[in-house]
């Protein structure tokens, strides 16, 4: 059990409420979180830091509604993720969530601007109209107007994750939720990828959850939040 | 759902190889596909066009049996008979053996009679032929390719009967070209029976004899009862009959040849289901190397029933493109090997019917070999994906 996040804002976007997950490995239960209480402020850009194996994937994966807890609730602003069937929980995740993973994973076969298309073949939008929201998410982050048609293969780790921040952002969710983004970059690439996201928080009152076990990294978020065997076992707000 | 078309194509180029012998192998089957039942309907495609009033008499011993032509008096009497024809099996061929011709011996005012609005024949041809007893009717197929014309005396030979002279050859003369609105007509030579009658070879027994009777009735339900009623005039005679209807009759003599409709569905079975392991095995094997890439789409939003979709979309344009590429492939040479095998399987040719068949296979096959990916899919569990890349 662990404290309630103490948060200076007022409504939170998410919330989480005595939320607990175990798996079974080797016919053994493994407690992965145990009844964790947090409240994730709109805006606010949170880093979750923890070693490995604390839970701070499953916790990611919770909160944009890829597993689910075995006991406590989720709320996302007001609605509780627990009472969606499968259908609506994609539905939301589609409206809501984007995903920036460690290893980018963007589809090798498609082009950068392809790739950041993706999410939109899912909303009723014209062909014009997909094609200008994409150019509007590459050139929001950065990333060269004469590599749009490149592949993934063809772009060095920095430009993959801006193609992946570009494809989380293009349809504008609510929360952005990273894994590690900047784990397997150098660190100037690792930096640019973190300004980027500061920039995202700060310009466009993004609210973003970011997993990382880089200290550094973690200091750039406005919010710190430890996690210790399956506890939060530390918040405050960074010097940022 | 065409917005999702480069991924489809995306997905397919993952691994050209793969794709295009994949594709490759549909192809095979769908071309052979279209060529064994082009086979088929040269075989059995005639059945369907043959009369349900039209009834076959022949000895029951075997066809090469002939029967009495005084029977044809006996066979008219019966009640609800309405015409009798009767014909001999000419074994016809034009200066060799190899140019064989479908030619049959008949009684020309019958014939002519029942088959008036099939054949295609002007008045003025068809009263010359039955005036002419050396005259012979060909199909146009044959004329073409013989260059055959009107008035032209050939030397028809038979390689079942021999002359009383003591040769093979009957000159007769081309009085009309049949232009019939059936292809398995264009392929016929017909000759006058009276004419080969009295010119055989005594020791052939055929003088006097046909190979069978046509008898037309008025009604096709009255087949069996007429027929049972032919077969009872003759039970105790020297020639006993076996009648049956025409399409029951070209069956039998089919099936003394091979059972076409088995032998070709068989081999047709066998060639699809080892297209559809192929296929099953290429979609489960190129989903289960993107479960990482599926995971992802899932945290896009995309559900398991859309990335269903895309597996199917993924599995029709692999097995369209390859049975539109054999079955195209397929027409063509059905086209080079129609010509070629015209006087063996005249009706060979692809019947319009294998097209909706073919698609049938198309669709059946697509949702087939996507049972495995959509359990795949089904059990695809996102955050343990993600993890293991």
């Amino acid at each position: 059990m662990t404290e309630i996040a103490a948060q200076p804002s007022s409504e939170p976007l998410i919330r989480l409420e005595r939320v607990s997950k175990s798996y079974r490995r080797g016919g053994e239960t493994i407690q992965v979180l145990d009844r964790v209480d947090l409240a994730i402020p709109r805006g606010d850009f949170l880093a979750l830091m923890a070693p490995s194996g604390s839970g701070k994937s499953t916790l990611l994966n919770l909160l944009g509604g890829l597993d689910r807890p075995d006991e406590g609730s989720i709320l996302f602003d007001g609605v509780a993720l627990e009472s969606l069937g499968p259908r609506a929980l994609t539905r939301w995740r589609a409206i809501h969530v984007g995903f920036v993973f460690q290893l980018y994973h963007l589809l090798p076969v498609l082009s950068a601007a392809r790739n950041v298309e993706l999410p939109l073949l899912l909303q009723r939008l014209g062909r014009a109209e997909r094609a200008r929201r994409v150019a509007a998410a590459l050139s929001l982050v950065g990333f060269p107007d004469d590599r749009h048609t490149f592949r993934p293969t063809e772009l060095s780790g920095g430009q993959q994750q801006r193609v992946a921040i570009a494809r989380a952002i293009v349809t504008n969710p609510t929360v952005l939720l990273c894994d590690e983004p900047t784990g397997d970059l150098d660190r100037r690439a690792g930096d640019e990828i973190l300004d980027l996201l500061v920039e995202l928080n700060r310009r466009l009152d993004k609210t973003i959850v970011m997993v990382t076990h880089d200290p550094h990294a973690a200091e750039r978020a406005r919010t710190l939040v430890r996690l210790e065997k399956g506890l939060v076992g530390e918040i405050r707000a960074t010097s940022s | 759902m065409t917005r999702y078309l480069p991924l489809v194509r995306a997905a397919l180029a993952r691994r050209r190889a793969r794709t295009v012998l994949t594709i490759g192998s549909v192809l095979i089957a769908f071309l052979l596909f279209a060529l064994l039942m082009s086979v088929r309907q040269a075989f059995l495609g005639g059945i369907h066009a043959v009369g349900k009033r039209i009834l076959i008499t022949a000895n029951v011993v075997s066809l090469v049996s002939p029967l009495p032509l005084a029977d044809r008096a006996i066979i008219a009497s019966v009640p609800r008979v309405r015409r009798v024809a009767y014909e001999v099996w000419f074994g016809g061929y034009y200066r060799r053996t190899g140019n064989f011709l479908f030619a049959l011996a008949v009684d020309p005012p019958t014939f002519v009679a029942e088959l008036r609005s099939e054949l295609g024949l002007s008045p003025r041809a068809r009263a010359r032929w039955i005036a002419d007893r050396r005259g012979l009717l060909v199909g146009n197929a044959i004329a073409r390719r013989f260059g055959w014309h009107v008035g032209e005396v050939i030397p028809l030979r038979s390689n079942i009967w021999r002359r009383s002279n003591g040769t093979n050859t009957w000159p007769v003369r081309v009085d009309g070209i049949l232009r019939p609105s059936e292809k398995r007509y264009a392929q016929l030579a017909l000759l006058h029976y009276h004419y080969l009658s009295e010119t055989v070879a005594k020791s052939t027994g055929l003088s006097g004899k046909v190979s069978l009777y046509r008898v037309e009735i008025a009604h096709a339900r009255d087949a069996a009862a007429v027929s049972r009623a032919i077969d009872a005039r003759f039970a105790n005679s020297p020639d006993p009959t076996r009648t049956s209807t025409a399409r029951t009759f070209l069956l039998n003599f089919l099936d003394q040849i091979a059972d076409i409709g088995t032998i070709v569905t068989a081999i047709l079975a066998a060639v699809f289901f080892t297209m559809l392991l192929v296929t099953a095995n290429t979609m489960a094997r190129s989903v289960r190397e993107r479960t990482a890439e599926f995971a992802v789409l899932r945290t896009l939003g995309y559900g398991p029933g859309r990335l269903f979709g895309l597996v199917v979309a993924e599995a029709a344009l692999l097995v369209g493109a390859g049975a539109l590429l054999g079955l195209l492939l397929g027409l063509g040479l059905i086209v080079v090997l129609h010509g070629l095998l015209a006087t063996i399987l005249p009706g060979f040719a692809l019947p319009p019917s294998s097209f909706a068949l073919g698609l049938a296979l198309v669709v059946l096959f697509v949702l087939a070999s996507s049972v495995v990916p959509y359990l795949q899919i089904a059990r695809l569990a996102v955050a343990d994906a993600l993890r293991r890349e």
